[in-house]
């Protein structure tokens, strides 16, 4: 997964909940250097209380402030990586070409 | 060495000679699995993780369970150090031995080859924390005095080490954050246990004596008296006798 161009990202489960995998894996694929830099992440927990207000989540924010939300429990952590790698991919070749 | 020794007795004094040799050597690596038949090598490191999984769940009464993202170095020490402060220790788990010890916790040993596949504890409630980077931080003694001021240390730094569960007491008492916020607002065991005895204080004399009666327990007391009685007559002829 392409993780240079993410600027926020919030991610929202229950970590005993089938979509702890996909979460967990993602805010693990994270490089630590860049996450003291340039991305900013929030987590938050689901608990047995809070399970009926709010459903998982997780929201990336990209360095052209796109926005892209998605459901961790639909989705394994390959999709979601496929999944924003298009617009990283897009992102990556805009920068190329204006660095020419 | 024992292998070229034992090719050099054939040379020597024939086939009967290495058959010997070969049954003694096997014989002996017979007694060494027999003290103890494991699933997988006796000195594998998968069979010594496995048994140091069950020496910390054993031996700690409260563990808690964290995701951890990739620390690096310097992160890596402050939250041992900072673990290490509130009296806890950090362990990182490999998820899947440390599955296989979940799986196999009724065992008295879990690595045990013979143990009785229908057994095993399929759905432990501990399972599904184990997608991911996971670490244990156990303490020796429950204090949720402790617990608390690492969970409000861990706030500052929320991304990187969050506690996602907890195993109180016995293997399947499993706290999830909603219950481990409650816990870490109680006071300490002796605090309870002084409670405990503060309230039988109140109700002790009158108190006390009446429900204990109302409890029908008087029955109890009856036996008791009058198995007291029989000791003491029973003692009495033989301190005479002493005299």
């Amino acid at each position: 997964m392409i993780t240079k161009y993410f600027t926020k990202i919030l991610t929202r489960f229950d970590p005993f909940g089938a979509e702890a995998k996909t979460a967990r894996l993602f805010l693990s694929s994270i490089p630590p250097l860049q996450r003291n830099t340039t991305t900013s992440i929030k987590n938050e927990l689901l608990t047995n209380n809070t399970k009926g207000n709010q459903k998982p989540l997780i929201k990336v924010t990209f360095k052209d402030k796109k926005e892209f939300e998605y459901d961790p429990s639909a989705l394994t952590f390959k999709e979601l990586g496929a999944l924003l790698d298009r617009h990283s991919r897009q992102l990556s070749l805009k920068e190329s070409i204006e660095n020419q | 060495m024992l292998f070229s020794k034992n090719i050099n007795m054939t040379k020597n004094n024939g086939i009967m000679s290495f058959v010997f040799q070969f049954c003694k050597y096997s014989t002996t690596t017979n007694t060494i699995t027999a003290q103890r038949l494991t699933i997988k090598p006796l000195l594998s490191r998968k069979t010594l993780l496995v048994d140091t999984y069950k020496d910390l769940m054993d031996k700690s009464p409260l563990v808690l369970f964290a995701h951890y993202n990739n620390l690096n170095k310097t992160e890596n020490k402050l939250f041992r150090d900072l673990i290490q402060k509130n009296n806890g220790k950090l362990t990182v788990l490999r998820n899947n031995l440390f599955k296989v010890y979940l799986k196999n916790s009724k065992f008295e040993d879990p690595c045990f080859k013979g143990n009785d596949k229908k057994k095993i504890f399929k759905n432990h409630p501990l399972l599904p924390l184990f997608k991911g980077p996971t670490c244990a931080i156990s303490f020796t003694e429950v204090e949720p005095a402790n617990v608390k001021a690492l969970f409000t240390a861990l706030k500052k730094h929320n991304d990187k080490l969050f506690i996602i569960g907890a195993r109180l007491d016995n293997n399947e008492q499993v706290l999830d954050l909603d219950k481990l916020n409650e816990f870490k607002e109680l006071p300490n065991k002796s605090a309870l246990q002084q409670q405990l005895l503060g309230l039988l204080h109140i109700l002790s004399g009158a108190g006390l004596v009446n429900t204990l009666e109302m409890a029908g327990t008087k029955n109890l007391y009856l036996t008791l008296k009058s198995h007291e009685n029989h000791i003491k007559k029973s003692e009495e002829p033989e301190t005479k006798k002493e005299e």
